[in-house]
């Protein structure tokens, strides 16, 4: 990953989870990744990648900037539900919603995602 | 300088002073970044369109709270600055209708944003905030 620009890693990512790709995601996550919004706390890359496994990720990039260390980002998420017994989205259910997510990179590597939901049109 | 630059580079020490303005409530230097056809929409989702209507908002805001906003980062593109935010709400007076929720004379609030502010030829045609977090500090806790 550290062969990556910062862009082509934020776009390795976006694609890997849209394709998916869960050996692709996990590249991108240190192992002590806190990611977090108003609906989740996840306290490490492994949290990450077990709530990924529970929800299919679509992502669409609406704006971006960067600077070394650090990327902002508009996006479009849609998740949609995997069949787990206990998640609040019934299986095969969507959710989609805006956000400005701050991720901050170390070592070639996301190590804090934080994001807000958006309410003004994108 | 009272314009946002065009370039990246100096688009941190430009977008500090039109916080410091906004701090300030020096609305007419404020009001010197923005477009024309400016836009903000607050973390509620509220749209405020022009400037007489965003200094009408924040002036009714003022008048109820002295609030102070923290640039803890900044970067930008040529067409896009993004920031992080704190914003901390002292109330001054009973705020029954407060738009983050009620507040009385000494409450403090705190909001962690995110903000993205659009450029366009050099000044600030549409921003839009998102609140990361709220933390509420109520006066009676701290007696």
């Amino acid at each position: 990953m550290n062969d990556f620009s910062q862009r082509q890693r934020f776009d390795f990512y976006v694609d890997a989870l849209n394709r998916d790709d869960m050996e692709g995601v996990a590249a991108c996550y240190a192992p002590d990744l806190h990611m977090t919004d108003d609906q989740v706390d996840l306290r490490s890359g492994e949290a990450a990648m077990a709530f990924h496994r529970r929800f299919a990720s679509r992502l669409e990039l609406l704006n971006y900037v960067d600077r070394p260390g650090r990327i902002a980002a508009e996006i479009r998420w849609t998740l949609r539900a995997r069949e787990h017994p206990t998640d609040p989205l019934a299986t095969g259910e969507t959710r989609t919603w805006a956000s400005f997510t701050m991720i901050d990179i170390a070592d070639g590597r996301f190590k804090r995602i934080r994001s807000a939901p958006c309410r003004a049109a994108p | 300088m009272t314009q946002p630059s065009t370039s990246p580079a100096d688009a941190a020490t430009a977008f500090a002073r039109y916080i410091a303005a906004f701090n300030a409530g020096d609305f007419e230097t404020a009001c010197s970044y923005y477009a024309d056809d400016i836009r903000l929409t607050i973390g509620n989702g509220r749209e405020l369109r022009g400037r007489s209507e965003i200094v009408s908002f924040y002036t009714g805001v003022r008048s109820v709270t002295r609030r102070t906003i923290t640039v803890l980062d900044c970067f930008a593109s040529e067409t896009l600055l993004a920031a992080e935010l704190e914003s901390e709400f002292l109330a001054v007076t009973d705020v029954p209708d407060f738009t983050s929720g009620p507040m009385r004379q000494g409450d403090r609030m705190y909001i962690n944003s995110f903000a993205f502010y659009d450029i366009d030829q050099g000044r600030f045609s549409r921003i839009r905030a998102t609140v990361f977090r709220r933390v509420w500090k109520r006066h009676a806790d701290r007696i």
